[in-house]
């Protein structure tokens, strides 16, 4: 009798390895075949992308650099690989991490804030963005190790690396037509109204910003080390905020970042002090997104200033 | 080996907390063997004892912070320059759950329906069973006690029903519950923002929410302790098919309803039995406040819960009126008529439940009746329909509250039932949230 019991448990687990082979299989294609989208975003930086300058980071990068007005002012062609999400420095170590080991672009923008080198929770459960590269790129273990202790467990099942992503798949898979955008630039066309410019809006405050997350700080100073290596121009740029009072302006953590910066010589552009963008209401979209306007005047800046120190030689 | 298990469940959350917990259970312990061994009089003496001594630690905990804030604000009102100072401390989880689970204990043997337990381990995993530690069902002596005491064997259909139970508890937890929960806080944290019409939406999805999230926890409780081999007693019987808001409570939350109406509710109607009518009505106004205050230490709380009481009044009331009406009306209509008033009713009180305030209570009440607009949508919502959907199709007519012993999950057909497992395994890995915050009673 209890034999019978325990083939059927023997069968279960057949019958459940299997759906979840074939569910995760499917999920698997349709993540990878992604035309456009978040996801498209990540994996053509870490697989086709072969521009002279990448941007990387999160959704300012995404707002506020213009691929068209770069390749127009310096000759050089450029990718916009910003995410929309706030992934911490965990998703741009992970891009270059990959992207260096197919090719070296010229300069690398990282944009960040260093306050995000604080402490927050959000970051860890973020990291679940980099879950489904786990087969391909097992690297990616390292980053994801940090944000569950089961996590091991549960990435037996295949499945569970696509957790939430069947939406993002069957819409940018099937609507991918609705979602164009340049080099994955978007543009916000909106302008901050001068009543909205006033509302309490801050995107970092759940940062504890006065302890550095010791992991973040290990991930950055590797992802440093890393680009010196390759002899790439790394540049972290934290560019335009409507109103620095918006950020805990800067806080132990962000010194730290900055200290970590300036001791292995790169640069950091700091734009959030600058006064062409401080206050100007019709150049943000939000308090912490610059609208097309600024984000095509901050463009020019950065191209301006990357053949004025000279980074790059003008073609 | 259980009290250990159970001991590391409690000190996972704040280990210190643990010595509350044992603190009452010495006491209801021996106040359990005194009250069974004393004369009338001293039994009654020391069942109130242990019923300060219970109520007490609740207080502190719980209630001191909302009673001082109140009496500060009286003071202020009435210009008195004092403020007492409040404790910065955090509730023990689930303490009102095993409070009451204890008090039951004590007032049962006071009542000669339970012999004191002798055996102090087994009282204490009484208490603190783990899988119904923080959020219940809070059990009966009588149900509960005796089974401690049973040698346990391995039962292979406990073992696999238990299983069953728990994988739905965590579909309807993590696809539904959680799911719908990204989209309610989004839009109950920013309520300001947002137009009657979507706060109507996230009043509607929190009745789903909050069945959701506490029968699914009740679900996991209840099939782990069956893995064990131990039976609970059930908390939901699909508290959304009743036809008026005294069946609700016949069908949500029954362990909490019961204790009220044997604890609190009756004792109240017999000790004043002579108001006829009127005792009912009155113990019901008295039972549903304290059952308000119960959930939390707030106004809303309370409000939300005398509202309930106040309903169920206008029940009792008008009894008669509405059995004659619903005679007259064609009975699919009758259905539906009193359906969409409980359901209204329901929704809109459990407004006071979810917002942290009775001012923004109000302000999303009023906001519902007068400002419509276009509904703010998040993708999270999709994956929340479709398990609403398998929710529907799956407890739509099922007759027992056990949904491990229903057909679907029983399906003679080994490979079509394994696929059914199989397919609600795989919707939880693909589609729950994993990221998610504790269960909503968790906190009271």
């Amino acid at each position: 009798m209890m034999y019978k019991k325990y083939y059927q448990i023997f069968i279960f687990i057949i019958v459940l390895f299997c759906f979840d082979r074939v569910v995760g299989g499917l999920l698997e294609y349709g993540f990878y075949k992604q035309p456009t989208g978040p996801n498209y975003q990540i994996i053509q930086s870490i697989t086709t992308n072969r521009s002279d300058i990448v941007v990387l980071g999160s959704s300012r990068a995404q707002h506020h650099y213009n691929p068209e007005i770069f390749t127009k002012k310096i000759g050089l062609s450029f990718t916009n690989s910003g995410v929309n999400g706030g992934y911490g420095i965990y998703l741009p170590a992970f891009q270059i991490e990959q992207m260096t080991n197919n090719y070296f672009p010229k300069v690398i923008f990282v944009e960040i804030n260093p306050n995000a080198l604080g402490y927050w929770k959000g970051n860890y459960d973020r990291l679940s963005v980099l879950m489904p590269f786990v087969d391909r790129y097992p690297d990616v273990f390292n980053y994801l190790v940090l944000k569950d202790d089961f996590l091991k467990l549960k990435l037996l099942s295949k499945s569970y690396r696509y957790n939430s992503l069947i939406y993002n798949e069957l819409i940018y898979n099937l609507l991918s037509n609705k979602f164009k955008h340049v080099k994955s630039f978007i543009p916000i066309k909106k302008s901050l109204s001068p009543l909205d410019s006033v509302a309490n809006v801050d995107g970092i405050k759940n940062y504890n910003t006065n302890a550095t997350d010791l992991n973040m700080q290990i991930i950055f100073e590797k992802l440093i080390k890393v680009i010196q290596n390759k002899n790439i121009k790394l540049i972290f740029v934290n560019s335009p905020i409507y109103n620095n009072k918006a950020v805990n302006y800067y806080s132990f953590a962000g010194k730290k970042a900055i200290q970590t910066m300036n001791d292995n010589n790169i640069r950091f552009w700091d734009y959030s002090n600058d006064s062409t963008f401080l206050n100007k209401y019709y150049l943000f979209g939000d308090r912490l997104h610059l609208n097309q306007k600024g984000a095509d005047i901050f463009s020019n800046i950065l191209a301006e200033r990357l053949v004025s120190e000279g980074i790059i030689k003008n073609n | 080996m259980l009290l250990i298990s159970s001991c590391y469940f409690y000190m996972f959350f704040k280990p210190i907390y643990i010595l509350i917990l044992f603190f009452t259970i010495i006491l209801d312990y021996y106040a359990g063997i005194k009250i069974e061994k004393a004369s009338e009089k001293q039994k009654k003496m020391f069942l109130i004892l242990s019923l300060i001594a219970n109520i007490g630690v609740l207080c502190i905990f719980k209630y001191y912070n909302f009673i001082f804030e109140n009496i500060n604000e009286m003071l202020t009102i009435f210009k008195v320059n004092y403020d007492f100072p409040l404790l910065k401390i955090l509730l023990p989880i689930g303490l009102s759950f095993h409070t009451f689970q204890a008090m039951s204990y004590t007032i049962e043997v006071y009542r000669g329906n339970q012999k004191a337990e002798r055996h102090f381990g087994i009282y204490s995993l009484y208490v603190m069973f783990y899988p119904q530690l923080v959020a219940g069902p809070i059990e009966r002596p009588q149900n509960i006690l005796h089974q401690f005491h049973e040698r346990k064997i391995f039962i292979y259909e406990n073992v696999s029903g238990g299983l069953k139970r728990m994988l739905w508890g965590l579909f309807k937890k993590l696809v539904i519950a959680d799911r719908l929960g990204l989209y309610i806080d989004a839009v109950y944290n920013n309520q300001e923002h947002h137009n009657g019409s979507t706060l109507l939406i996230a009043a509607i999805l929190f009745a789903l929410q909050i069945y959701c999230d506490f029968s699914g926890y009740c679900d996991i409780g209840i099939g782990a302790a069956k893995v064990m081999g131990f039976k609970l007693m059930e908390n939901f019987n699909y508290p959304f098919r009743c036809l008026s808001v005294s069946e609700f409570w016949r069908r949500w939350h029954m362990s909490l309803s019961t204790w009220f109406n044997d604890y609190l509710f009756n004792p109240i109607v017999i000790n004043n039995r002579d108001w006829g009518k009127w005792a009912v009505i009155f113990g019901l106004i008295i039972t549903f406040s304290v059952s308000g205050l119960w959930h939390g230490a707030s106004w809303n709380f309370i409000l939300w819960g005398l509202t309930h009481g106040i309903v169920l009044t206008y029940e009792i009331l008008t009894k008669k009126i509405r059995k004659q009406l619903f005679n007259w009306l064609p009975d699919f209509f009758g259905i539906i008529l009193a359906r969409v008033s409980v359901y209204t009713f329901l929704i809109l009180n459990w407004v006071l439940f979810r917002i942290t305030s009775l001012k923004s209570g109000f302000n999303v009440i009023a906001k519902i009746f007068t400002q419509q607009g276009k509904i703010f949508y998040d993708p999270s919502l999709l994956y929340a329909i479709f398990g609403i959907g398998m929710l529907a199709l799956i407890e739509w007519n099922l007759k027992s509250a056990d949904i491990s012993e229903s057909k679907v999950f029983n399906i003679p057909n080994v490979f079509l039932r394994y696929s059914f497992l199989s397919f609600l395994t795989i919707s939880i890995l693909a589609a729950g949230v994993f990221d998610g915050g504790q269960f909503i009673y968790f906190q009271f």
